[in-house]
């Protein structure tokens, strides 16, 4: 009797896992986001599409990270469960290369004229469009208001008054209280291209004029900055600005909702930039949207991507999100307390920059990390330091083209 | 065949065991292996146009019309073009270089230094840790069923939790340096407890004693059970000090436990991974674990196969090492 | 044992400050999950508790959310069934491997061991390609089968020890007395053997709950409770991560409660001998 309810029970486990529920046609999207944007999705984004077409929208969370690999494999396997995807601008290369998403030439018409031009440009490759914009996201510089209070120090506009302010709060503490990405991955990668464009170089090229001014700049920095720097990552900076273990940092707008909505910090604004030796310099992240090469909904894939770029759907997003808006139609206004982060989102993005996208993005961020760990913590000598690691670039990037 | 026919039975039931790990394990391991022989930079290149003609195969064979198919078949011949030059390549074949790239690598030296200074002061540390707590809980006392539970609580508890747990007890302002604080040894300034060199080692050893604990106090209590009493009646007679007791009696009869807690515990703390991931991150205390991982996200498989390669070699040389040491020690007394 | 080895004060010093490290990290994971977000956002702690007191937002949050039930469900039906598996699989092969002869025995040990040499990362890549072939992504069966590949030279490594335990005696008397070798295996072995077994199977079901790495690799749309828990710890949502991690352990508490009266001599020594 005992083993009879124990096997019913296991079985009923297991049919249950096995289940699948299911209701005209499904589209699976996938993105990178954070809860709170799943929930405006859910709520607010899918319905209206999902009674229009009579489909149910799947949606999954996967982290940018492992997106390539995911999809990879998947495709190689030819079980791809995704059909569109918003993925992160990062390093969009290999998904062309690897033949993993749809050749979009055909349906420029997607594309309404309100878009940007700007946004588009950089979606082309080899002469043919791979993806169409879906949001654009820029670093915005976070301060402590109770520290940066203006009257006897204000937030640092140039790198020399970054310098300045980092070293005042060193000595006034006894422990930096500046901090950048140190982790040693793409997101000082992406710290080391804004330094870097704003001195006027290259970041494939790692050994010109404008990176040795950086790498300088920040080899003197690093000194003044807070230890937290080494475990900085767009994650935990948040964390150690809510926690005020430092006072000033760069970060995406995600850390918004982080640091204010759910740390329930009010001491904590934002602003663009400072501005390097050519002038300001932030790095264009964000995400576009991509469809499956061997998706089985293309159709529906391809009219949902038209769907989030319209202009209903871009104003729903600024307004309930604060993601800047792909198209100039789309005046959306923003909450209350969301209005300061985003005035520094979009004046940011004025002076943004987008990465070269080449194939070898990977092997450029190995070596500027390299460098970063040699220069900049290490204190080893700028120039041979590049000179080495921007010919090792060069070879690397003759292999991977 | 006769053989078989007595031992149907035992075959059945050992086969499904063997069959799984030799596949899901073995044959992985040896890919591995296979894979950091090539050269990571052909390996890349390799992988890339092989699939690429795999890719374009297939869409050729869902072409809608014949310009797309001609478009496609021109793709596939330049593609196998391009197979055939770097077929021909220097970089092709069985090559060293891998571990030649490696064993340069400032940082991976750094990691084997780090893998293991942390392997061996964390065996040390939780060998006399666990003993202690073991031999407290032979006694008999008062909370003895109590402690035990706390003592393997940790057992339970996810790596990712527990290592959570512990950055927000190592961080510059965490739980730790608030309690040093507190206690006054600590000025103004907080300790960095993940900068790199000995001390984000101890960090990481004394996050990893804390999750392991409860597996060796338990194998060593394993052991002292196994005791019989007479063996302690017979050495209480003779009246000497329990300090000398213990090392000239216990001790000696807990070595096969010692062994074999010793030797499980190398294995995975020459692997550990999560737990160092998080807690100091790759930027200043590198690990052997933790480098495979890193060159695995950057889609360099052959570095990473030949960074855990590596590893496995050490592991199976301090595994056969130290029971070749136990086994000629065990001749010499026999 | 040496009983004049220990006075009682410092014996029941050594004991407490030992339980306080051990317990302490687990009490900062309640405490978190609990705690008004301005208690915990500051440079300087509060060791016991902050002054805003408890508060039950966070748990509010995570079970309105929505996400807590599947990842749940995931969790125990995937541990359920490897626990399952685990058992049928590697018990018989065990009991079979115990009462070989020394050479073959230590090679089968050996080869147990050396499949936990290799780091699992390197391992879950190929592995997660070949159950992709098999249709089996994002699949609790898939997840089931690549814990099983974690779990199995475990437990057949606590089950040989197990099994060594029951004198051969015993099957020879069995067999004397004209039982076939089925009989015997029903009738005796599996009655001696059964709290052995049992606790192998409690851990390995505890292995199965807190798995991460392959959940990583193998899992598209629905988290298991580890997998939750990482996600919002990698986006700072450390109070849900907290409220998480406190239902991932409250199991494993119990369950280690019931366990550690049972986990006695010869379970974890294996095959010492």
């Amino acid at each position: 009797m005992h083993h009879t309810v124990c096997a019913t029970w296991v079985l009923l486990l297991f049919s249950l896992g096995m289940a699948r529920f299911s209701s005209g046609e499904t589209l699976s999207m996938s993105a990178s986001l954070g809860e709170n944007e799943w929930k405006v999705m859910r709520e607010k984004v899918f319905p209206t599409f999902e009674t229009r077409e009579n489909c149910r929208i799947r949606a999954v969370n996967i982290e940018a990270g492992d997106t390539l690999k995911k999809i990879e494999v998947m495709h190689r396997a030819d079980r791809m469960s995704i059909d569109l995807l918003l993925l992160d601008n990062m390093n969009l290369a290999p998904y062309v290369e690897k033949r993993l998403v749809l050749d979009l030439t055909k349906y420029q018409a997607l594309i309404d004229p309100e878009v940007y031009e700007s946004l588009v440009k950089p979606l082309t490759f080899h002469g043919r469009l791979m993806f169409v914009p879906g949001r654009p996201n820029v670093q915005i510089t976070y301060y402590n208001t109770d520290v940066f209070n203006g009257s006897n120090s204000k937030i640092p506009e140039t790198w020399d008054e970054l310098l300045e302010a980092a070293k005042r709060l060193k000595a006034a503490y006894k422990v930096g209280k500046v901090a950048m990405h140190g982790t040693l991955d793409a997101n000082t990668t992406t710290q080391v291209f804004e330094f870097i464009t704003a001195a006027g170089g290259e970041i494939t090229t790692l050994n010109d004029a404008g990176s040795l001014k950086a790498f300088t700049f920040l080899q003197e920095l690093y000194t003044y900055l807070s230890p937290e720097t080494k475990k900085a990552n767009w994650n935990t900076t948040n964390k150690f600005l809510s926690e005020e273990t430092i006072f000033l940092a760069r970060n995406w707008p995600v850390g918004m909702h982080v640091i204010v909505k759910q740390n329930q910090k009010t001491n904590i604004k934002a602003y663009a930039t400072w501005a390097g030796p050519v002038g300001r310099a932030t790095m264009i992240g964000g995400d576009v949207i991509a469809i499956t090469k061997r998706s089985h909904n293309k159709e529906l894939a391809l009219k949902f991507a038209g769907y989030l770029m319209s202009r209903e759907i871009q104003t729903l997003l600024v307004t309930e999100l604060g993601w800047p808006p792909i198209r100039s139609d789309a005046l959306g206004r923003v909450p209350e307390w969301q209005q300061g982060f985003f005035k520094a989102i979009m004046e940011a993005l004025r002076s943004g920059q987008y990465r070269p996208a080449i194939m070898g993005w990977s092997a450029v961020d190995k070596y500027v990390n390299l460098a970063f760990k040699d220069i900049v913590m290490d204190g080893r000598d700028v120039q041979a330091t590049l000179e080495t690691y921007a010919r090792d670039l060069q070879e690397e990037l003759e292999w991977l083209k | 065949m006769r053989f078989v026919k007595t031992y149907w039975l035992e075959m059945l039931m050992v086969i499904p065991l063997f069959a799984y790990i030799i596949g899901f394990t073995l044959l992985p391991i040896l890919t591995n292996i296979k894979e950091s022989f090539i050269d990571q930079r052909f390996g890349r290149r390799y992988d890339i146009l092989v699939s690429k003609i795999a890719d374009i195969t297939y869409d050729i064979g869902q072409a809608q019309d014949s310009e797309e198919q001609r478009a496609y078949d021109k793709e596939l011949a330049e593609t196998a073009l391009a197979l055939e030059r770097l077929q021909h390549s220097p970089y092709a074949g069985v090559s060293l270089s891998n571990y030649r790239k490696l064993f340069k690598d400032r940082s991976f030296v750094k990691a084997i230094f780090n893998t293991l200074a942390i392997t061996l002061m964390g065996l040390s540390l939780q060998l006399v840790i666990a003993m202690s707590i073991a031999l407290l809980l032979t006694r008999p006392f008062h909370g003895k069923g109590f402690f035990r539970t706390i003592v393997l609580t940790p057992l339970g508890i996810p790596t990712i939790v527990s290592a959570t747990i512990m950055t927000y007890i190592f961080d510059t302002s965490g739980y730790l340096n608030e309690v040093l604080y507190k206690l006054g040894l600590l000025g103004e300034v907080p300790i960095d407890w993940a900068q790199g060199g000995w001390l984000s080692l101890c960090m990481v050893v004394f996050a990893d004693t804390w999750k392991v604990l409860p597996f060796m106090v338990l194998l060593f209590l394993a052991g002292l059970e196994a005791i019989p009493p007479s063996v302690h009646e017979a050495s209480q007679i003779d009246g000497s000090p329990p300090m000398y007791k213990f090392f000239t009696v216990t001790l000696p009869l807990m070595r096969p436990y010692i062994t074999i807690a010793l030797i499980l515990r190398a294995i995975d703390a020459f692997r550990i991974f999560e737990l160092p991931l998080i807690l100091a991150g790759t930027a200043t205390t590198p690990l052997i674990s933790t480098f495979t991982y890193s060159e695995y996200t950057r889609q360099n498989y052959n570095l990473s196969a030949a960074s855990g390669t590596i590893l496995t070699g050490i592991i199976l040389i301090f595994v056969f090492t130290y029971l070749y040491i136990v086994e000629r020690e065990r001749e010499t007394n026999a | 044992m040496p009983k004049k080895l220990l006075q009682p004060l410092p014996f029941y010093l050594y004991l407490a400050v030992v339980s306080l490290i051990i317990l302490y990290p687990i009490f900062l994971m309640f405490k978190i999950s609990a705690s008004h977000p301005a208690d915990i956002m500051k440079p300087h702690k509060d060791l016991l508790w902050g002054p805003a007191g408890i508060t039950l937002e966070h748990w509010h949050n995570v079970f309105t959310s929505g996400l807590l039930l599947p990842s749940l469900f995931k969790s125990l039906l995937v541990a359920t069934m490897v626990m399952l598996l685990a058992i049928l699989i590697a018990a018989p092969a065990a009991y079979v491997i115990s009462r070989l002869g020394s050479p073959f025995k230590y090679l089968f040990i050996i080869s147990l061991f050396i499949s936990r040499t290799f780091p699992e990362v390197a391992i879950a890549l190929p592995v997660s390609v070949v159950f992709l072939h098999w249709n089996l992504l994002d699949t609790s069966f898939g997840l089931i089968l690549a814990h099983l590949i974690k779990v199995l030279p475990y437990v057949g490594w606590i089950l040989i020890g197990t099994f060594e335990a029951i004198p051969l005696s015993l099957e020879e008397a069995s067999s004397v007395d004209g039982a076939s070798k089925i009989r015997t295996l029903r009738k005796v072995i599996f009655p001696l053997s059964l709290p052995g077994i049992a606790v192998a199977a409690m851990l390995v079901w505890l292995e199965s709950w807190n798995e991460f790495t392959y959940a990583l690799y193998l899992t598209v749309s629905e988290n298991t409770l580890p997998l939750q828990t990482y996600y919002y710890l990698n986006r700072g949502g450390i109070f849900n991560s907290a409220a998480y991690a406190t239902i991932i352990t409250l199991p494993v508490i119990v369950l280690t409660f019931i366990l550690q009266r049972y986990i006695t001599s010869g379970m974890l020594a294996g095959g010492v001998k």
